[in-house]
């Protein structure tokens, strides 16, 4: 018998062990699935609506070129309907000559013999004979272009275009009738940011998807990046209007009031690593029970008492005013707009609201929240972004704009010398409506 | 949805599916089938108990995100187990914070070769205790191969070490466990006499 055996004997029974669960553990699990679920929920919603937008920018390029194209058909069809008449009539080919120059080049290539007058010009009304019949064969059944003056010079033409397609009725006459075309597109055309009207409105409506840095002095490093780990982004939205007054020919400056709620999901599981960090972060807050595990949440920190965790969403309230320069140009039927600006931020509240809050209410004594972290009352915001205008309606305009939002607002940690600097970054989408003021 | 008053009548392949769903029911179940058992091996690879804790916490919410993978191949508690040690190696990254390699030569692992098998009975909470005095690298080495049963190969890769490594260290803690226990028994027996 190997003299370790019975040893390992002794201590494999321990692989049959059991202990006692914490409690709490199952509810983290379970509330980490749930924000598993909403984050896929969100990338679902983003991807839903970037591929519906798409769709609908597509969709309405098409029917807007549909419709165009029509017009356009009509347009040339009607041209040259006259134009033919004309020649019919006044039995002068004056464009038409290209068609028959041009027939005489097939005629040339496969007849024997030139034709030497335009006057004895011959019409083939069978597309094989004007093929295949030498000029000086049997013309007994070829009329020529006089005989068919009284009949539609459409249908009298017909075969010549068979014979000749690459030259039908239609190509000769096209390069004057784009001209018109694209005359009369322009005529038709809504331009959607007109001359004359220098003044707009724009009720505006916003989703962002936000995250969050935090920097601060180097000490703090290991702190700030425990409490990032935990915190989970949410969808965030705003509504709000602005006003905005053109001064230059594509240059327009706005201005408005935006309500923003900026949301983040956090949980945390006491530690025993936490408490080394908390402790090694800020030596003087020996006032504090050092033995205490901490959670820092936006604006607040939580007491956690051992062995509990909290998870929660909080949401920040902002009302932003910003100052934004465009820069907008017509492409095709749609304006186009670049635009960027910068703005200040008024924190409303001046503390996070959310989940948490209930959950301390019911759960008193679980945690305690103590304000070392205040957030300072104004911030600092900018955004970048890439848009189109499209009519509808007339003259209103449908704004729809993807782009990025920053922002910056710093807040202070323990006492106002230990500045933290907090920037939330947003993946933004904007839709509004712009109404041009007379 | 699966009825959680409903569920005790399906059987593990049933909730296995619909714990891959993500049914809170059917991935309760599972957690409350196993959670005391994991905990003891939490515990074993841990520090201490809210360590133990974390790493329960995190190890499940693995198993969930990758129960679709278990394809019925063997027991659901040995795979389950597998995820918690494998947490436990890879999250708390314990072969690269706490080992030292240890070489096979500068070990004195004959040194409890004269010992006789021990008498007592001992606790689990003995033993683990034992267990957790034992070098970290040596310990978990010895955890993996003594307790969850793991061989030298599967050892190695595990831990990024060689297999030389892996023997060497289980010789260690076994040496030291003998050591430990003889002690222990030692301990036990003059207590008993004082007693009388």
């Amino acid at each position: 018998m190997d003299k370790f055996e019975n040893i390992d004997d002794l201590f494999a029974q321990l692989g049959n062990d059991e202990k006692q669960a914490p409690s709490g553990a199952w509810e983290y699990i379970l509330a980490d699935q749930k924000r598993k679920r909403r984050a896929g929920l969100l990338w679902w919603y983003y991807g839903t609506a970037g591929l519906l937008l798409i769709a609908g920018l597509m969709g309405y390029y098409q029917l807007k070129s549909d419709k165009t194209n029509l017009q356009a058909s009509n347009i040339s069809t009607e041209k040259v309907s006259d134009k033919n008449t004309n020649i019919a009539s006044s039995n002068s080919i004056s464009n038409n000559n290209i068609i028959i120059e041009n027939s005489k080049k097939m005629s040339a290539a496969n007849t024997p013999c030139n034709i030497t007058s335009p006057t004895a010009f011959t019409h083939y009304p069978d597309k094989s004979i004007a093929r295949n019949t030498p000029v000086n064969a049997d013309h007994s059944n070829v009329s020529t272009i006089q005989e068919k003056e009284n009949e539609p010079v459409e249908k009298a033409y017909t075969p010549v275009n068979e014979v000749v397609p690459e030259t039908t009725p239609q190509n000769v006459v096209l390069p004057k009738v784009q001209e018109e075309k694209k005359e009369e597109e322009k005529t038709v055309r809504k331009n959607p940011i007109p001359k004359v009207q220098k003044y707009f409105i724009e009720p505006l409506l916003m989703g962002t998807y936000n995250s969050r840095s935090l920097k601060g002095d180097a000490d703090m490093a290991n702190y700030i990046n425990q409490r990032n780990a935990s915190e989970v982004k949410l969808l965030s939205y705003g509504i709000g209007i602005n006003v905005g007054k053109r001064f230059a020919k594509n240059w327009n400056v706005q201005t408005g009031l935006l309500y923003n709620i900026q949301g983040l999901s956090a949980s945390y599981t006491v530690s025993t690593a936490q408490k080394k960090v908390f402790v090694a972060v800020d030596p003087t807050l020996k006032k504090y029970d050092t033995t205490a595990n901490y959670i820092y949440i936006h604006d607040s920190a939580y007491r956690l008492e051992k062995g509990n965790a909290i998870n929660g969403d909080q949401k920040f309230h902002y009302i932003r005013i910003p100052v934004i320069f465009e820069w907008q140009t017509n492409i095709k039927k749609t304006a186009c707009i670049f635009y960027g600006g910068a703005g200040v931020s008024l924190n409303v509240l001046l503390a996070a609201r959310g989940d948490i809050q209930d959950y301390q209410s019911t759960q008193a004594g679980v945690f305690v929240p103590i304000n070392q972290i205040s957030l300072h009352r104004f911030g600092f915001d900018w955004t970048g972004r890439l848009g189109v205008l499209a009519p509808i309606f007339g003259r209103p305009n449908l704004k729809i704009s993807f782009g990025f939002r920053g922002m910056y607002s710093p807040v202070s940690a323990f006492s106002a010398t230990v500045p933290i600097k907090q920037h939330n970054y947003s993946l933004a989408v904007e839709v509004g409506i712009r109404k041009y003021l007379k | 949805m699966i009825n959680r008053n409903h569920i005790h009548q399906l059987d593990e392949q049933k909730i296995i599916e619909g714990a891959i769903k993500k049914d809170h029911a059917c991935q309760k179940w599972i957690y409350e089938r196993f959670a005391n058992k994991m905990m003891a091996v939490c515990l074993r690879y841990t520090a201490d108990a809210d360590e133990a804790k974390d790493l329960l916490q995190d190890a499940f919410i693995r198993v969930f995100d990758y129960l679709h993978q278990f394809g019925n191949k063997g027991s659901l508690e040995g795979w389950v187990r597998r995820v918690i040690v494998t947490s436990a190696l890879n999250h708390y990254n314990v072969a690269k914070r706490r080992f030292s390699d240890v070489d096979i030569d500068a070990v004195d692992w004959e040194k409890g070769a004269s010992y006789t098998p021990y008498t007592a009975q001992y606790t689990m909470e003995e033993l683990t205790k034992l267990i957790k005095q034992l070098p970290p690298m040596a310990q978990t080495v010895f955890n993996l191969f003594a307790v969850d049963g793991y061989s030298h190969n599967e050892i190695a890769e595990m831990l990024n070490i060689s297999d030389g490594t892996s023997k060497s260290n289980l010789f260690r803690a076994r040496a030291l466990l003998q050591e430990k226990l003889k002690q222990l028994e030692q301990h036990s027996y003059g207590q008993v006499r004082e007693h009388r």
